[in-house]
């Protein structure tokens, strides 16, 4: 009975972490399973509606979108939560460092943290493109976007994280934990890591879908997934046409695997935490 | 009397220590735009460039309007400009700055007040019912509703808002709720895994008692942080929802400012936007300190 | 006496978008879209070219004669003319106009189509409705050049008194522009009724496309014009009389390479581009059926120079656009050194042939269109890597540093007289984009474009212009320094209860007749 319960409540997370994985392979293995590749224009086909042959239709160009949606998760499904951990690892040294590093650390800290999230990112960012050649491919153009992200996206969980350091570390039981003798090393990465945990974990969960949607918007800026190749971000961009998505439902098919992606994620996370 | 002398002066320090980081952190927040704008690629070139009626004086004469001196001089002139009450004069719209922001302000602000107070009322309420109805559908459609507004573009989520002739500021609210939701329910529920809140659920205390007494208590700082932070939240949200659904407010305005690098309009958006966030972010740090002060 | 076409003052207001707000209602200073709008509705002309017809006919002016081989123009004004506010209209307002317009340090745009030479424009006020202007060298067609100058009052009592058949009421910046109708326009009707009959068109500033298509589906607004594609096909099946295809503007999509020599770019590139046998097998690799086909629904004319076959005066028929054929594209390249091993082709040193083009960022069409050339240039061997760039980006790489291989952008022609494209095509011009500001001409070809721009800019026979430009066009053909795409058609959404509508692929397109434009009871589909 005991084995039965305990299969039935990791059940969840198991189904979870099966389909990413699964969501993975068929990223991974695109160039095998899809239909098509994810460039070929079939021009004669353009604003196709899902049938046998596109089984998700095709692209005003003609490109059949479920070939575009699996090459697409390559990209966006290993850099999207790369750069987001790298922001929430980022939030996270910053608070940590600005909540155990005195007076004068978290002074500097907030104040660095309040001039990133004033400037216009937008000019940085124009900057950026300006530094990069013209002629790069597709996939340092986007690995350099992500990177960008990350040194962007950071900003806003560092408040909240610093303030759930400051109250752990003013806590009863990492001052016990002092006087009992514990080092800084196992109070730092044991006790307070464990207090801002549910925090980084929801800045993690949120800036996936935030860099994603934010990398289509780069594309605009020369950055981004270059044409032809497709992201879950420009996927997604094709749905600000959004009078068609009446007429054309299927174009939702990004949006609905990014939020199954979510929640798969936030299932793994949660399951995570709680173990 | 005495113990309340005794925390005077301390707050006045603290309140004074603030101020000095704020006007620090805007003096250097003006700067670095000045040198955003003036480094970003096509800084000083206009459109009108490439009109082809124009002969090659008119264009000598706008490239030479597009011209300015040091990053530095730049900026002082901007500031000394500002502090006699002029803030210069957008090439871009044609008028001067200090009407654009007058004209605009209170659009945004009614937006994005509005949107920020039910984005977070509603994202408070979900995470409380969530934590207080463990069993009640909360919490297994809050989070995937977040999911799927996080997923929707911002513009997209405005172009929405406009079809279904919502105020503009139901797209603040969504896209605050968003990404508050997520943090505010996380930090309930680690806040329920604690020891004393397990301890008072085994004695039979109520979850709305054990919510409002144990796990408020627990979490207020990190939630007037999250509210402070929040606030910057939903001012970058009112920019494409102000683009899309025709809003002449500010973020409207930063973002032709941005596009058509108009360093007067764009420093001057940019001290008002951090002097909003930064005084709101400082605020709630003073009342989470303050708390804070006080538990100790 | 309006109102009472459309029964009531509300009803008899004109709604429609404008995409951003005027930068100002100076008509003089004027140098952008919604500016131009409000100049067209606002300001009087002396002469103005009939969109329809292609025609100049009198405005202001009852009359005008040229004289002096194309050095003095002579203008009568109609009797009794009054601006807005009440103030009477003389010779005296158009010379003191004039005299600002050609100041230098009014830096008008408009000023600049004028100076044709050196030395200043004079104006000599020879009686209150009599004045004639003269210039120092002869200008082709200048009475056409009249159309954009708004006359303005010497001694205004509103700053914003005009002549046109509406005045500006109100602008809230960001909101909307609010005209309202001109009580002293000087038009009347066959039935001698004082035109224009609309009481007011206001113009919500609106930058969405989306949304502007979605507000006139809701009866929220009157008309469109510039409808996107893909909007107009679909407002084309739900209710076919609302969409309105005006046929092919003067602008046009195209592509040109980088030919600055002193470009931050390798050798072995420029030299590419400076091969007129490179560009040739670039165009003709192009399919521009495609491009009219996917990117524009079908409402787009494959281009083949500066002007659409609807420009019946300059068009020179003798031009067609290069066919689409990538096999023959191919063998000229390898005449001219290239050869393709694999999917790649390379030069003759070797270097395997990849360029960039630089476009500006937030323009749907073209980043399809830039799909398209990928693929299309993709079948011989060259690989393209499009870069869309924000606009004061691009202008810094296009005017300035001259860091990009190939740009892919649009020319709007507002001027529909190669007059206004001296700018363009003069090897001395900074708009001569390919290769601008060269202190002489450096291929004997641009020489040749120089010396008949120069021969139609002052040549007061039709013919003998036509026959110029017409050679321009074909030398632009034969050595494409410009690689023209295609030619968009202006397409509209109206409002069924609007009469007298007759649109027209020149801008202000469906408001060129707003001063006859009223409302009446909807049309049936087939009429």
């Amino acid at each position: 009975m005991n084995v039965k319960r305990r299969f039935l409540s990791a059940l969840p997370r198991r189904l979870a972490l099966l389909l990413l994985l699964a969501l993975l392979a068929a990223a991974l293995l695109a160039g095998r399973i899809a239909p098509a590749r994810y460039d070929e224009q079939f021009r004669d086909y353009p604003n196709a509606r899902p049938c046998a042959r596109f089984p998700l239709g095709t692209d005003e160009l003609g490109r059949d979108r479920l070939s575009r949606l699996l090459y697409g998760s390559r990209v966006s499904l290993l850099l999207a939560p790369a750069a987001a951990a790298l922001a929430t690892i980022t939030a996270l040294a910053i608070g940590l460092t600005a909540g155990y590093g005195g007076c004068l650390a978290e002074s500097a800290a907030l104040g660095f943290t309040d001039l990133v999230v004033s400037i216009p990112s937008l000019l940085l960012l124009f900057i950026a493109r300006a530094m990069l050649p013209l002629n790069i491919t597709p996939m340092v153009s986007v690995g350099f976007t992500f990177l960008l992200l990350a040194i962007l996206g950071w900003t806003s969980g560092v408040r909240v994280i610093l303030a759930a350091v400051v109250q752990a570390r003013d806590s009863e039981y990492v001052r016990q934990a002092r006087a009992l003798g514990c080092r800084p090393c196992t109070i730092l990465f044991r006790h307070t890591a464990a207090a801002v945990r549910p925090i980084a974990a929801g800045q993690f969960w949120i800036l996936v879908p935030l860099f994603l949607v934010s990398e289509a918007n780069l594309g605009m800026l020369g950055l981004g997934v270059t044409e032809p190749l497709p992201s879950w971000g420009n996927l997604l961009a094709e749905m600000q046409t959004a009078a068609s998505l009446t007429d054309a439902p299927w174009l939702l098919a990004p949006a609905v695997l990014l939020v199954v992606v979510l929640l798969s994620l936030q299932n793994v996370l949660q399951s995570g935490e709680m173990h | 009397m005495r113990p309340a002398e005794k925390v005077k002066p301390g707050q006045a320090h603290f309140f004074m220590a603030a101020l000095i980081k704020l006007v620090l952190s805007l003096f250097f927040t003006g700067f670095a735009a000045v040198c955003l704008v003036v480094l970003a690629p096509g800084f000083g070139t206009d459109e009108r460039e490439i009109d082809p009626r124009l002969s090659a004086e008119s264009i000598q004469y706008l490239k030479r309007q597009g011209a300015i001196g040091s990053i530095p001089s730049a900026y002082w002139g901007v500031l000394q400009r500002a502090w006699s009450g002029d803030f210069g004069y957008s090439a871009m719209l044609n008028r001067p700055v200090g009407d654009l922001i007058a004209e605009r302000y209170a659009a945004t602000a009614a937006i994005a007040g509005a949107g920020w107070a039910a984005g977070w009322s509603l994202a408070f309420l979900s995470a409380a019912l969530a934590c207080v109805f463990p069993r009640f559908v909360f919490r297994e459609t809050a989070m995937p509703i977040a999911g799927v507004l996080l997923c929707i573009p911002s513009a997209l989520l405005a172009f929405g808002v406009a079809v279904i002739r919502a105020p503009a500021c139901t797209a603040i609210a969504a896209i605050v709720f968003a990404r508050i939701y997520p943090i505010l329910s996380n930090l309930f529920r680690a806040s329920q895994e604690s020891c004393y809140v397990k301890a008072a659920k085994a004695r039979g205390v109520a979850e709305r008692h054990i919510f409002l007494s144990h796990i408020l208590s627990a979490t207020r700082e990190q939630c007037i942080v999250l509210g402070g932070t929040s606030v910057a939240i939903a001012i970058g949200a009112a920019l494409p929802v102000e683009v899309l659904t025709n809003n002449a407010g500010i973020g409207q305005l930063a973002w032709k400012a941005a596009t058509a690098r108009d360093l007067p309009l764009l420093v001057n958006l940019t001290l008002l936007i951090a002097t909003v966030t930064m005084s709101i972010n400082t605020g709630a740090d003073l009342v989470a300190g303050y708390f804070r002060r006080s538990a100790a | 006496m309006a109102g009472s076409l459309a029964g009531g003052a509300d009803s008899n207001q004109l709604r429609l978008c404008l995409r951003s707000d005027p930068k100002t209602f100076d008509p003089l200073l004027v140098d952008e879209e919604s500016g131009e709008t409000i100049r067209y509705l606002t300001a009087g002309v002396l002469i103005r070219w009939n969109r329809s017809t292609q025609k100049l006919e009198p405005e202001l002016a009852k009359s005008w004669e040229v004289a002096g081989q194309g050095r003095r123009i002579r203008f009568l004004l109609r009797p009794g003319l009054r601006f807005s506010d009440g103030t009477p209209l003389s010779s005296e307002d158009v010379a003191a106009t004039i005299k600002r317009m050609m100041d230098p340090g009014t830096h008008s745009p408009i000023g600049d189509s004028f100076r044709s030479g050196g030395g200043a424009v004079k104006t000599i006020v020879e009686s209150p409705d009599r004045l004639s202007v003269i210039f120092p060298s002869a200008v082709a067609n200048v009475e056409r050049l009249f159309d954009q100058v708004g006359i303005v009052s010497a001694k205004p009592r509103n700053s914003r008194a005009v002549l046109g058949p509406f005045s500006v009421a109100e602008h809230k910046a960001g909101s909307y522009v609010l005209l309202v109708r001109n009580p002293n326009y000087w038009r009347r009707d066959a039935q001698g009724r004082q035109m224009p009959y609309l009481d007011s068109i206001r113009f919500d500033i609106q930058n969405n496309r989306d949304l502007e298509t979605l507000r006139f589906r809701r009866g929220e607004i009157h008309m469109i014009s510039g409808l996107d594609p893909v909007a107009f096909e679909r407002l084309k099946l739900e209710s076919p009389g609302k969409a309105l295809d005006a046929g092919a503007t003067q602008d046009s999509e195209m592509l040109w390479f980088n030919q600055v020599k002193r470009a931050p770019l390798p050798e072995y590139k420029k030299a590419w581009f400076a091969s007129r046998a490179f560009r040739r097998a670039i165009s003709g690799a192009i399919n521009r059926q495609d491009i009219a086909r996917l990117v524009y629904a079908g409402h787009a004319k494959p281009a083949a120079g500066p002007f659409s076959e609807t420009n019946r005066l300059w068009y020179n028929r003798q031009v067609q656009p290069h066919p689409y054929s990538p096999g023959e594209s191919m063998r000229a390249l390898q005449q001219a050194g290239f050869h393709l091993s694999g999917k790649q082709l390379y030069d003759s040193n070797g270097n395997a042939v990849e360029f960039s083009v630089i476009t500006n960022s937030g323009n749907k069409s073209r980043a399809r269109i830039a799909s398209l050339l990928q693929q299309d240039l993709a079948k011989i061997g060259v690989r393209l890597n499009v870069v869309p760039l924000d606009f004061p980006a691009l202008i810094e790489r296009i005017t300035r540093t001259y860091a990009y291989e190939a740009c892919l952008l649009g020319l709007m022609n507002i001027d529909t007289d190669p007059n206004g494209q001296m700018n363009v095509w003069l090897s001395s011009a900074a708009n001569h984009q390919w290769n601008p500001l060269q202190k002489s001409p450096e291929t004997p070809w641009e020489a040749e474009l120089d010396r008949l721009m120069q021969v139609q800019a002052s040549a007061l026979d039709v013919t003998k212009r036509r026959t110029a430009f017409n050679r321009v066009q074909e030398i632009i053909s034969e050595q494409v320094p410009f690689i023209y795409l295609v030619h968009k058609n202006a397409l509209a959404a109206v409002d069924q209860r609007l009469r007298n509508l007759a649109p027209v692929p020149e801008p202000p397109n469906l408001l060129w007749n707003a001063y006859e434009l009223r409302f009446g009871a909807p049309l049936s589909p087939g009429t």
